[in-house]
């Protein structure tokens, strides 16, 4: 089997038979706006009409880096009709099922533990069976098999416990290649993206050899669960967000590098667009032919807030914004999330009042301020000012860029990481944000997911 | 300094100058719905008389048995009082509409009420949601500090004041005053967070050495915290009955009996359990001695706990009611409570996801050894009056409820991991503010659930629909007491 990186984690997997995609995604970029593009990086162009004959797609989750359906629409195009199949994790939301199936395609969700054959090809997914982050807990990693070789390939969460005991008890062939995946980031530029904090605290994120932890996280780890020594592909974080928000600290050449040299036979590499893995070692493979490395250009790269942007035409007023947001404190306030809320009675070393959670909203450097009361569950407007010296948590946001999520039009993983900041004061998967990303996810709001699928299809992306 | 027990957790701590109630229940029972009110166990009479030169009155949190408006109706307006910042507002409107001068807490703070000084604390944050607003109270000498008593009730100890005992900023409190919440419920019986998948009242879960390993938590578990000697242990809670069937008193709900066996099991700890009227005098450990104004039922007392044993020795069994409210007779009520059933569970869908129940059930592969449909947790409304139910549950690839045709509750157990049985008289009454979750657990709802006993769908009723949760609830349920109590 060879497996060729598309980009970030789109994959193609080929034996001599067949082929299959593994979250295709083809423009130079994803996302559900224009103006908030995330960029594949390093960037490449593909020639789709040049790409092998598709069997099937698989997608691992319907995470934005992982799902996109122009690609699945472009697909169908270029293949005249093929392929008709895209399999899917159990649990894959019903309306990115529907979404999917709108495009010609036939859904097919496999069960857990179960397997698939596309001809000879065997696949199955492996869900965390690990506490992961609730936006984590549905992704599954692939398992592919052919004749006597297999590929795994880590999705964007935890490595299930069931696939390493299931290998070690030879329940599925070992795989030659496992593909693990490197999602360390840290905020860039002055900003503070993702679920990083505002507050000049230390995160427990980057202290104690954070590089060091993770590597060994990403390499030395599966191989002491596996038992044995496969080769291992690094991938992930191949994407770069608005205005170079997001620094990619530790790249993947760099942990590869730093493995290879810690290694004392090199087995470890880095994922790049257009770079090829075979499962026989001693085959020398031939670079795709229709996938073609750019150069990067930095300048590419705007920052949304520095243009003007027109006022956002689904703008909503201050009242309505406040409905939407008493309905989302009632669910916050008795999660996990909402736990820190109620148990922090001091900040900055003065006592504070009921008021704990700020969201503040910028527009045309004017802010508007709705603040959280757990006394009465219930959001106010406020007019007061350096609300991050008062109260302990807090989110700033453009105005428009809030409305915008509310409205469906963008994806608060995509806000996170170009217009939305917070700060706080406990752990960060607790954090606002961390709340937002459980409370506006697919599986929890489908409403939302529906509305952005439908409009994400008539965005242009393709430059 | 002295502590008298009151009943459940009611307790007057007084000095030679000062006067604190804490959590005053003074009525032979307590609720805030009228017709569902609870008895206090055992059974006393209050003369209120003795609470007119109260100092102060505090109130450690918001539940029906410790924020009871017909007892507060009946202390003096003089008193001053004194809530946790965190507290939901309708206590705090409440409080103040009765007539009170109310201060609240922002943080750990100390005041001075005459020579008493007393300091407050955040209830440590590992406590579960529906009592993590409580605040707990240290009541010191204000001069000669040897150590005073610290009352702990409903909450894991303070971590804050764990940490300053560790380093020595506080005197060690000679008494700690802690609850015993077990309500454990004898064969044959349910209880609140009984799982009815798992359920076989009569089965081993339900005899055997229950109360050791509830005894030793109750009374050790903080105790490490103590760097020197440690400090005699007061018991109280679950002092209150629920009828159900043949039985009112809950086993392990005696302290002055759960003391003493303690003590025959410790070296060093003196372990105290108080009868109402009871007092406990620093001076004196070793004296407990009555006051006059809280005059105990004994012959009521003694007749509870022979029909609490002849339930045990008899092997009798309680069946679930109908509901606690009188169910539905027409039609037409019914239908209309399941649209606010509907419109319910429609907005619920999303926190319920977010939930434990709601993650745990999406981890779940299978269930019963059977394959898992995408379904995962349901509603069954029932009327039995009417001889109706209905069906909802939720769908994991849609985030929807949707109605199931499958009505029999014993098949639904077996399909789904997580479900709840609730009249939909009792359900809609709560959802709009009428009764209170409390009131109707452990009586008319059943429920089962995979995992741990917090796991459930019940305690995520207690968080979505409790004092914490949903504030405007029992803003509608303590607007209905004032009524009732200005209009006298």
């Amino acid at each position: 089997m060879d497996l060729t990186n598309i980009g970030h984690e789109s994959w193609l997997i080929e034996t001599d038979d067949i082929a299959i995609l593994v979250d295709p995604i083809f423009a130079p970029s994803f996302g559900t706006q224009a103006e908030r593009r995330f960029r594949i990086v390093p960037p490449r162009k593909l020639k789709l009409s040049l790409l092998p004959q598709i069997s099937a797609v698989v997608l691992t989750t319907e995470h934005i880096q992982h799902f996109c359906l122009r690609s699945l629409r472009a697909l169908k195009e270029v293949q005249n009709g093929d392929p008709t199949s895209v399999y899917l994790p159990p649990l894959f939301p019903e309306a990115a099922f529907q979404a999917i199936e709108r495009l010609g395609y036939q859904c097919i969700r496999i069960d857990p533990g179960s397997s698939k054959y596309i001809s000879a090809l065997r696949i199955r997914f492996y869900q965390p069976t690990s506490d992961v982050p609730f936006w984590d807990s549905r992704v599954a990693s692939l398992y592919v098999q052919y004749k006597d070789d297999a590929i795994f390939i880590q999705s964007d969460t935890a490595i299930s416990g069931l696939f390493y005991s299931e290998v070690r008890s030879k329940q599925v062939v070992a795989p030659t290649i496992v593909v693990v995946t490197n999602n360390f980031q840290r905020s860039a530029n002055g900003k503070t993206v993702g679920l990083d904090n505002l507050l000049p605290i230390s995160d427990p994120k980057y202290s104690r050899a954070a590089g060091l932890r993770l590597l060994d996280a990403l390499v030395a780890e599966p191989i002491r669960k596996l038992g044995y020594v496969p080769d291992i592909v690094i991938a992930g974080n191949g994407y770069s967000a608005p205005a170079n928000a997001i620094d990619h600290i530790w790249t993947n050449e760099h942990l590869a590098i730093k493995a290879e040299q810690l290694s004392l036979q090199g087995t470890v590499a880095a994922a790049s667009p257009a770079k090829k893995f075979s499962t026989k070692r001693e085959n020398s493979v031939s670079p795709p032919h229709w996938i073609f490395q750019q150069e990067y250009r930095n300048s590419e790269q705007h920052d949304p807030n520095e243009y003007d942007r027109p006022q956002y035409p689904g703008r909503l007023s201050p009242k309505k914004i406040i409905a939407f947001l008493n309905e989302m404190a009632r669910a916050w306030i008795i999660t996990e999330c909402g736990q820190p809320l109620l148990a922090q009675h001091e900040y900055l070393g003065r006592p504070i009042g009921s008021i704990r959670f700020a969201l503040c909203l910028q527009s045309n450097r004017r802010w508007t301020n709705f603040l959280l009361d757990i006394s009465t569950v219930e959001f106010a407007k406020s007019n007061e000012t350096e609300l991050i010296k008062k109260i302990p948590f807090g989110i700033t946001c453009d105005y428009d860029g809030f409305c915008q999520l509310l409205n469906g039009d963008v994806q608060i993983w995509e806000l996170m990481n170009s217009d939305a900041s917070q700060w706080y004061v406990c752990d960060r998967y607790k954090s606002p944000l961390a709340f937002m990303l459980e409370y506006f996810s697919e599986h929890v709001d489908q409403a939302r997911a529906r509305s952005f699928y439908e409009k994400s299809l008539s965005v242009d992306l393709s430059i | 300094m002295k502590a008298t027990f009151v009943g459940h957790q009611t307790w007057l701590v007084e000095t030679a100058f000062a006067k604190i109630l804490i959590d005053p229940l003074i009525c032979p029972d307590f609720g805030l719905v009228k017709k569902l009110r609870l008895d206090v166990y055992p059974p006393r009479q209050v003369d209120k008389d003795a609470f007119h030169d109260v100092d102060l009155i505090f109130l450690s949190h918001e539940h029906t048995d410790h924020f009871d408006i017909k007892s507060l109706n009946l202390l003096p307006r003089t008193a001053k009082f004194i809530v946790g910042t965190t507290i939901v507002k309708p206590v705090k409107d409440c409080i103040k509409r009765l007539g009170f001068n109310l201060r609240e807490i922002q943080s750990v703070e100390t005041i001075d009420i005459k020579d008493l000084k007393i300091t407050f604390y955040p209830a440590d944050p590992q406590t579960a949601f529906w009592e993590s607003r409580v605040t707990q109270i240290l009541l010191e000498p204000a001069e000669h500090n040897d150590g005073g008593i610290f009352i702990a009730v409903d909450a894991l100890v303070s971590d804050v004041f764990r940490e300053q005992l560790q380093i020595g900023v506080v005197t060690p409190p000679k008494l700690m005053i802690v609850s015993n919440n077990s309500r454990i419920s004898p064969p044959g019986a349910f209880q609140s967070l009984e799982n009815w998948s798992k359920n076989n009242l009569t089965g081993i879960k339900k005899t055997g050495p229950l109360g050791v390993q509830m005894l030793s938590s109750v009374v050790t578990s903080f105790l490490d915290d103590f760097p020197g000697n440690p400090p005699d242990v007061a018991m109280c809670g679950g002092g209150f009955i629920k009828r159900l069937g043949d039985f009112a008193a809950f086993p392990f709900s005696n302290q002055s009996e759960l003391s003493q066996i303690a003590n025959s099991l410790s070296l060093d700890v003196n372990v105290v359990g108080l009868l109402p009227g009871q007092y406990f005098d620093l001076k004196k450990i070793n004296e407990q001695s009555e006051v006059d104004w809280i005059r105990l039922d004994k012959i009521q007392h003694q007749f509870l706990l022979e029909e609490l044993q002849e339930f045990i020795d008899q092997k009798k069994e309680s069946t679930v009611p109908k509901s606690v409210l009188l169910d539905y007779s027409k039609n037409d009520q019914y239908q209309k409570g399941i649209c606010i059933a509907e419109q319910e569970l429609s907005a619920m869908a999303k926190p319920l996801l977010m939930s434990t129940p709601g993650k745990l059930a999406a981890k779940l592969a299978t269930h019963n050894g059977q394959k898992l449909e995408h379904s995962r947790i349901v509603f069954i409304f029932r009327c039995e009056s009417l001889n109706l139910s209905q069906v909802y549950a939720l769908n994991y690839l849609t985030g929807t409820f949707e109605k199931e045709l499958e009505h029999d509750e014993k098949i639904l157990i077996k399909k789904y991991p997580f479900g709840m049985n609730i009249p939909l008289v009792d359900f809609v009454a709560m959802a709009r503010g009428e009764l209170q979750i409390w009131d109707i657990v452990g009586v008319s709802i059943k429920s089962w659930f995979e995992g741990k006993i917090f796991d459930g769908l019940v305690p995520f009723f207690y968080c979505y629909y409790g004092e914490n949760g949903s504030p405007r609830l029992l803003e509608k349920v303590i607007a209905q007491n004032l009524k009732e109590i200005e209009g006298v």
